[in-house]
């Protein structure tokens, strides 16, 4: 390839595209502030609807691709339940609809047992299929989607699915083949932001900072906080408005929580309460006792409808006396596991609090 | 001070009205009224403008807010930039659907006021420094308190050095449009329309661009020559990716003359230049003399053709 054919101009349609879906409303927002345009009220398809309009230089054009590379490198663990009338395996039943040709033109592999010796059954699988585009993206090309889930069995004819993907919308795939195929009386359970109360919502995330990963692991800040609220009228984009509280105020949150103060009490918590706007997303820095780590991970109600998922936003390692952060990638393994520890900690402090409202 | 203030502003909000009929957008009604919003509240409106591009059936509209301020004032209270901003943020979304506004003026009927334009003259342009300035740019916030029902409405900031830049822009168009000549903006499809639109008129969004593209044309309305202003950054692959827009938007003629002006200015660009010149000949029949790079003036102050309004 010619040094000159790397540098393909995006047309607006790509731009949009990867501003609606690749970065964030916070990037979008930063990039338009950037070059004097300014939108108080705007989410983040607007924000790119109205940046796609502009012609950018190669500089802005390479910003936002990078943006949308780190972005893709990153995965979001989410799941849900599956209680059944009577006891079955999950994987051998997936099998039996994979071989009854009744996954459409999904290619699921075949769930192999994790473990060997446990009471419960582990297994794990991967689903690959063609992203429907509708017109040539050249700008990032993604065609594949692949991701791995995993099925754990529980007690009590419950089997917990955990899916390990770059998008929350990929949930949806292994539930409807579930949904559409099993044949016995079964009951989907997921955790859901509807099902917990506004106060509920708070002291979740509150709950997530103290339980949701072990002792190793010792909270430090809340790095970045979203809120939402479902819009009063029609004539709106997305049906909700949506905020990130401003950084003063994350500040104070951590404060007040470090200092024990119960977070409801908090001026900007009660105020976001009263005006009717729930927590949707928290993302917490935790440092490592027994090594030089630290991540950013981040809880988080996403999309429409709304699918928990957890998600490592950044993994850095302190070097020296000066305590200098430098980020790292953690090895896969690791950040499965950290996620998946938080999810499952999430599963249980949800399912306490759903049980008291 | 107060007196020089008040002047310096009535002065300025002309001035900079001036700026953008230069590019064809037109004036309603007078300057510095007082429009009653949507829930009775007087607003003080500087100028309104709009302009048609895009479609049979709507203009889009624009609330200006013209500042003439000194740099070293500015600079001493951070937050003003982020006031101006909500201010006139608040006064669109209460004119926009004001009652006053449509007596005042039916012709604007068609018109979707959702943006405003803030144009700042920093005046004593020794103590201002353009990176400086741009820095309070990433820190605006804005408070969540509730939007009212209209669309989503967009702020445009320009100050000192892009009104310069605007300016340059400006003189070159003229300068090219010798001998009856004239220019005219090239909106390609895809964008705001479904074809391409030939207009004298600037949009805002090529106002914000890093390149616009226009056409230059004899008086029979024959093409003369392909024009782009170039206010990126300057090293060779801004330019690769010039080069494929052109192409990929349809605006590269091969039998055509193509004419580049830039803006930004590099030391090392001789040193490249060659290979951008061959980049661009090749899409030309490989006619050298279809090729022209110039660039462009920049200007240190506002142009006497602006500053003598008041006289």
């Amino acid at each position: 390839m010619k040094e000159e054919d790397k540098y393909s101009f995006p047309l607006p349609y790509d731009i949009k595209e990867v501003l609606s879906n690749m970065t964030t409303a916070n990037f979008n927002r930063l990039f338009a502030q950037r070059n004097g345009i300014f939108i108080p009220d705007g989410s983040q398809k607007t924000l790119g609807e109205t940046l796609s309009l502009f012609f950018w230089d190669n500089d802005d054009i390479n910003e936002i691709q990078n943006e949308a590379y780190q972005k893709r490198n990153i995965y979001a663990l989410s799941g849900f339940t599956i209680e059944t009338e009577y006891e079955i395996d999950l994987a051998d039943a997936l099998i039996s609809f994979i071989s009854n040709g009744d996954i459409g033109s999904y290619r699921v592999d075949t769930p192999i047992r994790l473990d060997n010796i446990s009471k419960f059954k582990v297994y794990k699988s991967r689903i690959e299929y063609r992203k429907r585009k509708i017109a040539k993206l050249e700008f990032l090309q993604e065609e594949i989607v692949d991701f791995d889930f995993y099925l754990k069995e529980n007690e009590d004819n419950s089997w917990q699915v955990e899916i390990d993907s770059k998008s929350s919308k990929n949930q949806s795939i292994i539930k409807d083949i579930y949904r559409r195929n099993l044949r016995i009386k079964n009951h989907i359970d997921e955790i859901e932001i509807g099902n917990l109360s506004v106060d509920s919502t708070i002291l979740f995330f509150d709950k997530l900072r103290q339980e949701g990963l072990n002792n190793d692991w010792e909270f430090s800040n809340i790095k970045h906080l979203t809120l939402r609220r479902p819009k009063s009228t029609k004539d709106s984009e997305d049906g909700e408005e949506h905020f990130d509280a401003p950084e003063d105020e994350v500040s104070g949150i951590t404060q007040a929580i470090l200092a024990g103060h119960n977070l409801r009490e908090h001026p900007f918590v009660k105020k976001s309460e009263e005006d009717g706007y729930i927590f949707t997303s928290m993302t917490y820095l935790f440092y490592k006792k027994s090594e030089p780590l630290a991540i950013h991970i981040k809880a988080e109600f996403k999309g429409s409808p709304k699918v928990f998922e957890i998600s490592i936003l950044r993994s850095v390692e302190i070097e020296g006396v000066n305590q200098v952060f430098k980020d790292i990638t953690l090895e896969k393994k690791l950040d499965l596991e950290l996620r998946t520890e938080f999810w499952n900690n999430a599963r249980r402090i949800y399912d306490r609090m759903k049980m008291t409202r | 001070m107060p007196e020089d203030q008040n002047y310096d502003g009535d002065i300025w909000n002309k001035e900079a009205g001036e700026l953008l009929k230069a590019f064809h957008w037109s004036q309603i009604g007078d300057y510095d009224m007082d429009i009653k919003d949507v829930g009775n509240v007087e607003r003080g409106v500087d100028t309104l403008f709009d302009y048609n591009l895009f479609s049979n059936f709507s203009k889009s509209g624009f609330v200006l807010e013209a500042k003439s301020y000194k740099a070293k004032t500015f600079f001493s209270n951070t937050k003003l930039l982020e006031e101006w901003i909500e201010i006139l943020y608040r006064k669109i979304k209460g004119i926009a659907p004001s009652e006053e506004l449509q007596n005042l003026f039916p012709q604007t009927c068609n018109t979707i006021f959702k943006d405003g334009l803030i144009v700042i003259w920093f005046k004593d342009t020794e103590n201002y420094n353009s990176q400086k300035f741009f820095s309070l740019y990433e820190k605006i916030k804005f408070s969540k308190s509730s939007r009212g029902i209209t669309r989503p409405c967009r702020l445009f900031v320009l100050e000192n050095s892009n009104i310069l830049r605007l300016l340059s822009l400006e003189k070159h168009i003229r300068e090219i449009c010798y001998n009856e000549n004239d220019f005219v903006f090239h909106y390609p499809s895809d964008y705001q329309s479904n074809s391409v639109v030939h207009s004298n008129v600037l949009s805002v969004e090529f106002m914000f661009s890093k390149f616009i593209l226009g056409e230059l044309r004899n008086k029979e309305g024959k093409t003369l020559k392909k024009v782009v202003f170039y206010f990126g950054n300057i090293n060779i692959k801004n330019f690769y990716r010039l080069k494929s827009a052109i192409s990929k938007l349809q605006f590269l003629n091969r039998d055509c003359n193509l004419l580049i002006f830039s803006y930004q200015r590099d030391q090392d660009f001789r040193k490249y230049y060659p290979e951008i010149r061959k980049l661009f000949v090749k899409e030309l029949n490989d006619n050298e003399s279809q090729f022209e790079f110039l660039e462009m003036d920049k200007l240190g102050d506002l142009p006497s053709w602006i500053t003598s309004l008041k006289y």
